[in-house]
């Protein structure tokens, strides 16, 4: 597990891309493989939730993800939060560049 | 305060409060196990129907030549826009993810998914008065990524 972020802030945008290593893994019935995928995940920005997503299996391995925030600058720090399917979670806090 | 009052105040913050958090897979969770997109559609809109929409914009190859990752990016310019749904028709699960759009983010989202075979990728973006508008689009899969 562990959360890359590249976030950059420039004329009162910030563009976010994470990268989140996770499994995604699917069901597999006759592997008798259980699924296990992220389900939530939430970026937040001065106390407030700036992004909301619910990932499925449809999801890619390690999910990467791409949102651009209004009201950012420099300097700024927001906290990604996930959780999947098995009740595990990862938080994080990155420095707008 | 009368008392009365006072648990009637309390119970709106307190319904308010879980609709902030985790609200959404408390109410929805059961639209990404349903194996047709119009049962998942049913669960979270209900019997609103999609009509589409030049404001709603999917960005998705026409081709894809590894269904493991596929990039795509979920756009509008609707104002009102409240949250975007993504499916894929053809993956054993349908739904592939739902954002909540947040005042203060541009409603521009991309990421990866995971694509079976050929299908009709479609989004849905639910505006605050309720409605409903969608853009679709095929694309084509040389190898599946569902295969596991």
């Amino acid at each position: 597990m562990g959360i890359k972020a590249i976030a950059k802030a420039k004329n009162d945008v910030a563009t976010v891309k994470l990268l989140v290593k996770h499994p995604m893994q699917m069901e597999n019935k006759e592997k008798n493989q259980k699924p296990k995928f992220i389900e939530q995940l939430t970026v937040t920005h001065g106390g407030k939730t700036v992004y909301s997503m619910y990932p499925s299996m449809g999801v890619s391995k390690n999910p990467y993800i791409k949102f651009m925030l209004k009201g950012a600058k420099s300097g700024d720090t927001i906290t990604v939060m996930w959780k999947d399917n098995t009740g595990e979670s990862e938080t994080k806090d990155f420095k707008l560049r | 305060m009368e008392r009365r009052s006072f648990i009637k105040f309390g119970g709106v913050f307190a319904l308010a409060g879980t609709a902030a958090y985790a609200g959404f897979l408390e109410d929805h969770s059961k639209a990404f196990t349903f194996e047709k997109s119009d049962k998942a559609m049913n669960n979270l809109y209900g019997s609103a129907k999609a009509a589409s929409s030049d404001k709603v914009t999917l960005t998705v190859p026409d081709i894809a030549e590894n269904g493991a990752a596929v990039p795509v990016t979920v756009a509008t310019d609707l104002k009102d826009a409240v949250m975007m749904t993504l499916f894929v028709e053809k993956n054993p699960y349908p739904l592939i993810a739902a954002w909540e759009i947040h005042e203060g983010t541009i409603p521009e989202f991309s990421t990866r998914i995971r694509m079976g075979k050929t299908s009709d990728v479609t989004l849905v973006v639910k505006t605050k008065d309720g409605k409903l508008h969608m853009a679709k689009q095929q694309v084509k899969v040389t190898v599946g990524g569902c295969g596991g």
